[in-house]
């Protein structure tokens, strides 16, 4: 095994670890968890009492607005895990002790992403019972179930890199999630305060929310994926580069 | 081993270090001693690639530490002023974790972590949560990680800070032994550690190197006070004293029961100045009551070189 690939894991574990055993995290995806089939419940009883009549299917009546809700949750989840992640270490001072060890920045801030995407990745694989239930219910248009669920692990993926990028910048945590629900609902809802001109169409481009929305309803077309990849390595660039500063700006 | 060569650091307007010059050679231990703000902190860190010099060079066993800062890492053990630890790990989860980021794996971690503990007397406390443990143990465990590995090079920013005398004193013993052994820098405010641990001084005030060499040799830099109590004649006093140091400047004053007091501050250059003036007033057949050399202490020597006055 490589020294990067060791070192990878060794943060990885320690980070999964940490949030594994933060109250936060069993509270929020807990609390989370129950909003989300409390929405799903709603709309699966008014599915039955077909009181949703423009709906045509279960999938459209009962999982979208679930999977929509649940993008929402996450918009407000991943901030308070992300905050923490480099901020309390740099007011801690264990960056600076990590910094003086061999550990590679990139082996330190991708195992910082990986366990706390892993840990958002293990939520999302709670939102997978909606559509398990609805299975017994009704015709489940599986493509759209699966693509949804893709869109929002890739999502997950990119807002947790966009949080520990804010989270880089400060060594206050309460600072880094203010900076980082600012920036993503700015990336998410952007285009909703864009005009209609040549900027405006520019602003949709990189607006989440526009490429999110061809997801949920089974599009997995290869510019959505780009976007949603390119996205985290962007914002893993900035926060390597965010690290990296601190040694000439100190 | 460490050849710190004409280092600035500027932040905006302020400069932190100007022209700072050092050297501590191979199984020395080198105390950084300064007042607060005097750019110890500011040394450390650049020696540790933590931060840039705007001029200058810094080298450690010839790596030049922001050209080739990998290799400096590698050889590297750094205990930071902040108490850094995970508050949420063990001190046996903490020590592993840290031994891992330095590539200690296997036997080898298992073997190290045992060596640290036993030094640091943290065998009771491995399995308790660090953020439950006294500032004194996490201190001790951030002792302990900068030994993993048995790096070449410690560098120690206020290592006692937070610790209890018992601690303080063990934690002084571990640095005296790492002499010969490991490259050490001290840095520290505490004059009491450095005369006890150190093997050679460097004094930092106002961003540069304001003295350095040995205990001794700082000592014997430094001017001492002569005082000579005799029942005699002022006249004979005085003739008898400019025979013994000629180009020093005596002042006298009338003691009681007919004795003169005369005192003089001499520069550290001189020889055994107690026996000349000793063997001058009693070869005038002057009759001796008291000859007095006041030698300067570490602190005096500090505070001198600092820009201050004895007490």
């Amino acid at each position: 095994m490589s020294a990067f690939v060791r070192q990878l894991r060794l943060v990885t574990q320690r980070e999964l670890g940490a949030t594994l055993t933060m109250p936060l995290y069993f509270v929020l995806t807990g609390l989370f968890f129950m909003l989300a089939a409390s929405v799903f419940l709603a709309s699966l009883v008014d599915f039955a009492k077909g009181s949703d009549t423009m709906s045509l299917n279960v999938t459209d009546a009962v999982l979208r607005p679930t999977f929509h809700t649940i993008h929402f949750f996450m918009l407000v989840q991943i901030p308070l895990l992300t905050m923490r992640l480099f901020a309390e270490d740099r007011a801690n001072g264990m960056l600076d002790l990590l910094q003086t060890t061999p550990l590679n920045d990139w082996a330190l801030l991708l195992g910082k992403y990986l366990a706390t995407w892993l840990a958002q990745v293990v939520f999302l694989s709670l939102a997978l019972l909606f559509p398990a239930c609805t299975a017994f219910l009704g015709t489940v248009e599986w493509p759209i179930v699966i693509g949804s669920w893709l869109a929002l692990v890739l999502l997950s993926s990119g807002y947790v890199a966009v949080g520990m990028f804010f989270s880089s910048l400060t060594e206050s945590a309460v600072l880094a999630g203010v900076l980082s629900y600012v920036g993503l609902f700015v990336l998410a809802f952007g285009s909703a305060f864009a005009g209609a001109s040549v900027l405006g169409d520019f602003a949709r481009h990189f607006t989440v929310v526009e490429h999110v929305n061809a997801f949920f309803t089974g599009n997995l077309a290869w510019m959505n994926l780009c976007y949603f990849t390119s996205l985290t390595a962007f914002f893993l660039f900035l926060t390597a580069r965010s690290l990296e500063s601190r040694r000439w700006r100190a | 081993m460490i050849d710190v060569s004409h280092l600035s650091k500027n932040y905006g307007p302020t400069s932190s270090l100007i022209d700072m010059t050092f050297r501590a050679e191979e199984g020395e231990v080198l105390g950084f001693l300064g007042p607060n703000g005097a750019g110890k902190s500011t040394t450390m860190r650049i020696l540790t690639g933590l931060a840039r010099p705007t001029s200058g060079t810094a080298t450690i066993a010839g790596f030049d530490v922001q050209r080739d800062h990998l290799a400096v890492r590698g050889i590297l053990g750094y205990v930071p002023e902040q108490t850094a630890v995970y508050p949420d790990m063990t001190v046996a989860g903490y020590l592993e974790f840290l031994a891992g980021t330095k590539g200690i794996v296997g036997r080898d971690r298992t073997r190290e972590m045992e060596r640290v503990s036993g030094a640091l007397n943290l065998q009771r406390e491995r399995g308790r949560l660090l953020r439950n443990l006294s500032k004194g143990t996490r201190q001790r465990a951030l002792i302990a990680q900068a030994l993993l590995g048995d790096p070449k090079v410690l560098i120690l920013d206020e290592p006692t800070v937070g610790l209890d005398p018992a601690q303080i004193n063990d934690v002084r013993g571990l640095i005296r032994e790492m002499a010969g052994r490991r490259t050490v820098i001290l840095s520290t405010h505490i004059l009491s550690e450095v005369e006890l641990t150190c093997s050679r001084v460097a004094i930092v005030a106002a961003g540069h190197v304001v003295a350095q060499g040995t205990r001794a040799e700082l000592l014997g830099r430094a001017p001492s006070k002569v005082s000579v109590t005799v029942r005699a004649e002022r006249a004979a006093l005085e003739a008898a004293l400019d025979v013994a140091l000629p180009n020093a400047v005596w002042a006298c004053a009338e003691g009681v029961g007919g004795t003169w007091c005369a005192s003089t501050v001499l520069p550290g250059e001189q020889q055994e100045p107690g026996a000349t003036v000793g063997r001058a007033v009693i070869g005038a057949g002057l009759e001796l009551h008291e000859l007095r050399v006041d030698r300067p202490s570490l602190e005096d020597v500090f505070l001198r070189a600092v820009g201050r006055k004895p007490a």
